[in-house]
């Protein structure tokens, strides 16, 4: 098979003799056109407002969740510093024999161990979030054998203990360099979920005005060839179909806006509410723009050859 | 009717395949990666980045690599969800020894290291033949690094007579999990040193020769404890980390491989083989890196055999301030950049020096060098006596690996 290709020429050729066939149509059979591409915006707006806001409900799910992880592991860090202070005042203050690691210390390690399975149940960053979780807790073992070790030596009252003290802070220090490395992992994960399109600005609005910009456009020829062939207004049906579908989906679009800003639990855009009646506005703007075109087009009703 | 409803059908199908496509586009490729854990920092963990980076991108596939010496605990909370990484860099052929032929452990490699020198090469061998760790990297540990100017002579006698006139040593045991390795491998040189490849041998076998092993203990410890001899006294190393020792001033000699001293710069500084005690030539302490496979993920696998090849070794080495050797036969000294490390290179290969000797600490089992350490650190800190110490070491020895079981043991001299 040879891919055919259409040299330029013959491209503005064609579209020449399109514009030459639009020209020569009767006006009637360009109205007839005019309306269909109304509707079909209509419907596209209406379809696309459903997409994106079905869509942006599931990605503001995923992005809250990631969020979350984001709070858990600064939790979790929160929580290794305290731990370290606490290591440390046991090991210089308390006597080790009597309360080994103290229970400040064993707390903020429950509530390490805590977090860290919560960001693992919140992982937003796929396998490199499970990957530097997985090395946040090898790095969490470490930390605990090195604190024991650390209580240990200090049991025999020696130099050890303070140095003991100090090998633990290295773990400590591993830890929270993996915890730094699992929200960074994280928070990329959560700068791709809110470049998605459906929540991301820059291409829903597009999505959502799109149609309803060619739905302008169009009512803006229809105006134009009442006046020049039918010496004629536009009907205020299709006035109020254009004010209905322009307004439902800026609403949609400023509801959208609002839930990818504050990452609702609860996205408006998306609620079954506000689904339903920006449907029936579509439906009614629809209606409308038939009820505009449908008596110039009756007028001049032609026999089907 | 007919053609209008056609149409209609038509434009909504386009719609429909619109939105279709949208949500498509929502969606990103996974790519493949390649999970590596490494112990490497700083420039060392650069030089490996470069060595590795170019291969993942020709290859498409990503790098996700982890630095962390506690390489053991990292396995076992990795073994624990069930999702070990695809490579790991084993500093030791123990521990190589340790996780092959397991279930969760070491894939079979077909890599021919027919190129590796000894002993690195039947250290990555198992007793069978077969392959389960690369030794991507070697060093060199026989290594007295000074201060120019300070050093007349390089015996062993010229290093004890500056020790006792104040010349101050510099000594880091701190290291995370592994603090204590550098007094292990000063026992180990000063053994190796004193009693030749063949004690040394049968002592990592299990057959201990007390007056060796405890006369090596001794020598190093009468070495540290010399009035000015360390630093901040010998206690002072405990808290020192082990790369700053040096690079921190106030110390004019140094004991270990060139990663080990922290130095970013040579000038000023030079070094000597470790000197004959009473044996001669004095065996040359070496270690290695070994890198195994625990996935059968196949980028995982071409990685390594990329980095088993001369190509990508003769780039490691290459790497400026990456410290690393080779031990594979095909890259020579001229490889290396000018300096210290072309000099030091030289001392790898099996027609310059006496016998090379794996590190006593890296041919032990995982548990028996963590003994080894934490002994180093009591000593240091005069907790218990070095027959207490000794006893112990020989106890946890004959209860982890039994007595002469541990494989390596037997291949950690390339010519005893």
């Amino acid at each position: 098979m040879t891919a055919r290709t259409t040299p330029p020429g013959e491209a503005r050729r064609l579209v020449t003799a399109g514009y030459r066939r639009l020209r020569a149509a009767h006006p009637v059979y360009v109205l007839g056109w005019l309306r269909n591409g109304v509707l079909l915006g209509i419907a596209a707006a209406a379809l696309l407002y459903l997409l994106v806001a079905i869509q942006a409900s599931s990605d503001i799910g995923t992005a809250i969740r990631t969020r979350q992880a984001i709070r858990d592991i600064s939790a979790a860090s929160i929580a290794v510093t305290d731990a370290g202070k606490a290591l440390n005042r046991t090991l210089t203050a308390e006597d080790v024999e009597l309360t080994g690691t103290g229970s400040n210390y064993v707390n903020d390690i429950s509530e390490v161990s805590r977090d860290l399975a919560l960001a693992a149940e919140n992982n937003g960053a796929g396998t490199d979030g499970t990957s530097e979780i997985q090395f946040a807790q090898g790095q969490l073992q470490t930390y605990l054998q090195l604190s024991e070790n650390a209580v240990s030596d200090g049991e025999l009252g020696s130099q050890l203990a303070a140095a003991g003290g100090s090998y633990a802070t290295r773990g400590a220090s591993g830890l929270a360099t993996a915890l730094g490395g699992l929200s960074q992992a994280e928070q990329t994960a959560l700068r791709t979920q809110r470049g998605a399109w459906p929540i991301d600005p820059a291409a829903f609005w597009w999505a959502l005005l799109g149609p309803v910009i060619a739905v302008l456009v169009l009512a803006g020829a229809t105006a134009r060839l009442l006046a020049r062939h039918f010496r004629r207004h536009v009907s205020p049906w299709l006035w109020g179909s254009l004010l209905t579908v322009t307004a439902t989906a800026a609403t949609a679009g400023f509801l959208n806006l609002d839930d990818e800003l504050t990452l609702s639990q609860d996205p408006l855009a998306g609620h079954p509410v506000a689904l339903a009646c920006a449907l029936l506005l579509f439906l009614a703007a629809a209606v409308m723009a038939h009820l505009g075109y449908r008596r110039r087009l009756a007028d001049y009703r032609f026999q089907s050859s | 009717m007919k053609p209008r409803l056609t149409r209609c059908a038509v434009a909504l199908g386009l719609a429909a395949a619109l939105c279709a496509g949208a949500t498509a586009c929502g969606g990103a490729s996974q790519e493949a990666t390649v999970t590596v854990i490494v112990p490497w920092t700083g420039t060392e963990y650069s030089a490996f980045y470069n060595v590795a980076h170019p291969f993942a991108q020709s290859h498409h596939f990503r790098l996700s690599i982890k630095s962390t010496p506690a390489f053991a605990q990292q396995l076992e909370a990795d073994a624990a969800t069930g999702d070990l990484p695809d490579l790991v860099d084993l500093p030791s052929p123990g521990a190589v020894e340790q996780y092959e032929g397991k279930a969760d452990g070491l894939k079979p490699l077909s890599i021919g290291l027919g190129s590796y020198d000894q002993p690195w090469r039947s250290l990555a061998e198992s007793p069978s033949g077969m392959v389960y760790a690369v030794p991507v990297k070697a060093d060199v540990k026989s290594l007295i690094w000074y201060k120019k100017g300070v050093l007349a002579g390089a015996t062993w006698a010229a290093l004890e007579k500056i020790s006792r006139s104040g010349t101050p040593w510099c000594l880091g045991l701190e290291s995370g999990s592994t603090s204590g390795w550098p007094g292990a491998d000063w026992v180990a040189d000063i053994l190796l040193s004193a009693s030749g490849a063949g004690t040394y041998e049968s002592w990592l076998a299990g057959a201990w020769k007390p007056g060796a092993v405890g006369g090596a203990w001794q020598a190093w410890g009468a070495l540290i404890r010399y009035g000015a001899a360390v630093r901040g006294g010998a206690l002072a190393a405990l808290e020192t980390p082990y790369n700053r020792a040096m690079a921190a001033g106030g110390c004019e000699l140094e004991h270990g491989a060139l990663s080990a001293t922290g130095l970013t710069s040579m000038a000023g500084y030079s070094y000597v083989p470790f000197p004959p005690i009473s044996s001669s030539p004095a065996p040359v302490l070496v270690s290695g890196d070994f890198m195994g496979l625990f996935t059968g993920n196949p980028y995982a696998r071409s990685l390594l055999q990329y980095l088993a090849s001369s190509r990508a070794q003769k780039l490691w080495v290459d790497q400026p301030g990456g410290h690393a050797f080779s031990a594979d036969s095909a890259v020579r000294p001229a490889d290396y950049p000018p300096g210290a490390e072309r000099d030091i290179a030289s001392l790898l290969k099996p027609e310059t020096g006496g016998p090379r000797c794996f590190s006593a600490e890296d041919i032990m089992a995982p548990d028996l060098s963590a003994a080894f350490e934490q002994a180093i650190l009591d000593y240091v800190d005069n907790l218990r006596s070095l027959g207490g110490l000794l006893a112990g070491l020989q106890k946890t020895a004959q209860g982890v690996q039994g007595p002469g079981e541990l494989q390596v043991a037997k291949n950690a001299c390339d010519a005893a």
